[in-house]
């Protein structure tokens, strides 16, 4: 059971976007009691103030960076499904090691990082040695990652003098700097710009990207070929984590200085639809993640307050990868034989 | 224990032998999940309205097989990425679920059937039915030959002029009916419906699909050991006083370990 890797048409893309887009419209209009009024709010809102601007590129820069580490495995042709409970890792880590004291912010991210590299890269490493499919394991060990950080935050962790099911607050001295007071923009939306450079100097520019891509493209003509399919199989797992992880840690040091049970629901989710939407490529991740982060903002701010806007962020998730890798119009175009969308 | 067992066996088996229709075509089915989901809200949904239990329980299937319909004009019709397709459906589901539970019931919480739970030998009998009918579909009939075919040699059916998309669609919506199926008795079972009720099942009976070689008797010596494991979870929770956020891991935990050496079993037989 080859997995394939997604490809996604330039015209999916934007039809993926427009429907997702008509979706949320579709919802809140239905449901809001003045819809032009709600309709200015849901477009406008985001953008109208630097509480609100400044929230929505937070948002952004953590969808990125999860974005990012699905693109990496995609272009690999491996399928880091994972992501969720590798932000959730990556954040709770972070914070154990920051609450230690005498830590600096770097070494707590990198801590939580790690975790969640190794985390990706178990399965990684499980596909290449065994040939359990990456797919597979990896959405069940973050699966089962999911339940024991729960607990560890309800339990032994939890700031007992709280009511939030929460840990304690990091020292003052591990946070990053806020860009846009009092929004949550802060410098970990740069680490995004600077990863998605770097992701896309390494992809199109370096022989480490090349053979990753020439591996993603038909692992068989790389194996023919002499590479090492096992290292690309294993390391872009790796880094997936790592990004995905990046991601969770800045919303610990860089948005809620603490972790909250589930607080990092949807970031890995929606990382693959930003992947998918920005054509696994580096240079639309950004755009996609902004469009995604809009999208989510505006939804809330137009019905704020309602528990609606949970829910709606996964029907629009839905929508996205319903028709991302979809060609609406494979019917009229010439019948070609498809071999690949059998495998 | 032997009533738990069976139970878990039996809705598993149910689920997996539904994975094993898509499967069987060649489409890997990930959102089995989202069908059991949906499977199991429509049947509480049916029951409360009173509808007698076969019918809450077809409803429930009819419901996920319209998930199943989705799945299909995505992947086959218009050619979208399965993997991708099956994350949908599972967020469809989980997204439109709690929605419909707050429009029907007011709560997105647990909904409680009024006369309570079906006797777990209806849901063993059924799944063995499905066992046995399954068997003689995949085995016996012109259907399930192309069913097997289309999965294993495509052009081969193309190359005789005979659709390989028919038998794909076919495939895909026995896997909703059956993941439906099984969402609806375990929910007509313990006489709730519960978010998140499927709780990993559609994930495991992709699992057994593979543990059990893809034929269904193997498919149900697989569900067994899944069947056990489970009920001997349920049993720690209250003798070993595991915390039970954490025992909810432990299905991913077994899971995963049983794939990874199944896959490793496989790769050295090769």
């Amino acid at each position: 059971m080859p997995v394939s890797q997604p490809r996604t048409r330039s015209g999916s893309a934007i039809l993926a976007a427009v429907a997702a887009l008509a979706t949320v419209l579709l919802v809140i209009l239905v449901t809001a009691d003045d819809p032009a009024r709600t309709l200015r709010t849901f477009l406008l809102g985001p953008w109208s103030n630097r509480y609100a601007l400044g929230n929505l590129l937070s948002r952004a820069g953590m969808l990125a960076l999860t974005g990012a580490g699905v693109v990496i495995a995609f272009r690999a042709g491996v399928f880091n499904l994972g992501g969720e409970g590798q932000v959730y890792l990556a954040a709770v880590v972070s914070t154990v090691v920051l609450l230690a004291g005498g830590v600096p912010t770097s070494l707590g991210v990198l801590a939580g990082a790690s975790a969640a590299a190794l985390l990706g890269g178990v399965s990684g490493w499980l596909r290449h040695r065994t040939g359990a499919d990456e797919l597979i394991t990896s959405f069940l060990l973050s699966a089962a990652i999911t339940p024991v950080l729960d607990y560890l935050l309800v339990g032994p962790l939890r700031d007992q003098s709280g009511s939030l099911l929460a840990t304690p607050e990091i020292p003052a001295s591990t946070r990053l700097a806020m860009l846009l007071p009092p929004s949550s923009l802060s410098s970990g939306a740069l680490w995004a710009v600077v990863v998605l450079a770097v992701l896309w100097v390494v992809l199109h520019r370096t022989l480490f990207g090349y053979e990753l891509r020439i591996v993603g493209y038909n692992r068989r003509l790389a194996r023919y070929a002499g590479m090492s399919v096992g290292l690309y199989t294993i390391v872009p797992m790796a880094l997936s984590g790592f990004l995905h992880g990046l991601a969770g840690a800045v919303l610990v040091v860089g948005v809620h200085h603490r972790s909250i049970v589930q607080f990092s629901g949807g970031l890995g989710w929606n990382g693959i639809a930003v992947a998918l939407i920005a054509r696994n490529r580096p240079e639309l991740i950004l755009p996609a993640a902004i469009f995604f982060a809009f999208l989510e903002a505006g939804a809330r701010a137009a019905v704020l307050q309602n528990q609606t806007t949970w829910e709606l962020g996964s029907i629009v998730q839905a929508v996205v990868f319903l028709f991302v890798t979809a060609d609406v119009l494979a019917r009229r175009r010439k019948k070609v034989v498809s071999a690949e969308a059998a495998s | 224990m032997m009533p738990q067992i069976l139970q878990s066996w039996a809705l598993l088996l149910i689920v997996a032998l539904g994975g094993l229709l898509s499967e069987r075509g060649g489409i890997l089915n990930i959102g089995l999940e989202g069908m059991i989901t949906m499977g199991a809200f429509v049947a509480v949904a049916a029951a409360q309205a009173g509808a007698v239990v076969p019918v809450a329980a077809l409803l429930g299937a009819i419901a996920a097989m319209l998930l199943a319909l989705v799945f299909a004009q995505f992947s086959l019709r218009w050619q979208a990425n399965p993997f991708i397709v099956g994350l949908a459906i599972n967020v469809l589901a989980a997204g439109t679920v709690p929605l419909l539970s707050e429009i029907v019931f007011g709560t997105r919480g647990s909904v409680r059937i009024a006369d309570g739970g079906i006797p777990v030998w209806t849901v063993v009998a059924t799944a063995a039915t499905v066992l046995v009918l399954v068997h003689a579909v995949v085995y016996a009939t012109p259907l399930g030959l192309r069913l097997r075919i289309a999965g294993e040699e495509p052009e081969w059916l193309r190359a005789q002029g005979i659709g390989v998309t028919r038998y794909r669609l076919a495939g895909l919506v026995g896997s909703g009916l059956l993941a439906g199926l099984s969402g609806a008795l375990l929910a007509l079972r313990i006489g709730v419906y519960l978010p998140n009720i499927s709780a990993g099942r559609g994930w495991i009976a992709l699992v057994i699909v593979y543990l059990g070689y893809r034929t269904p008797a193997g498919l149900a010596v697989a569900a067994l050991f899944f069947g056990i494991m489970e009920a001997v979870a349920v049993r720690a929770q209250s003798v070993l006083g595991v915390p039970p956020t954490v025992l909810l891991a432990l299905p991913y935990v077994l899971t995963v370990v049983a794939f990874v050496s199944y896959a490793a079993l496989r790769n050295r037989e090769r």
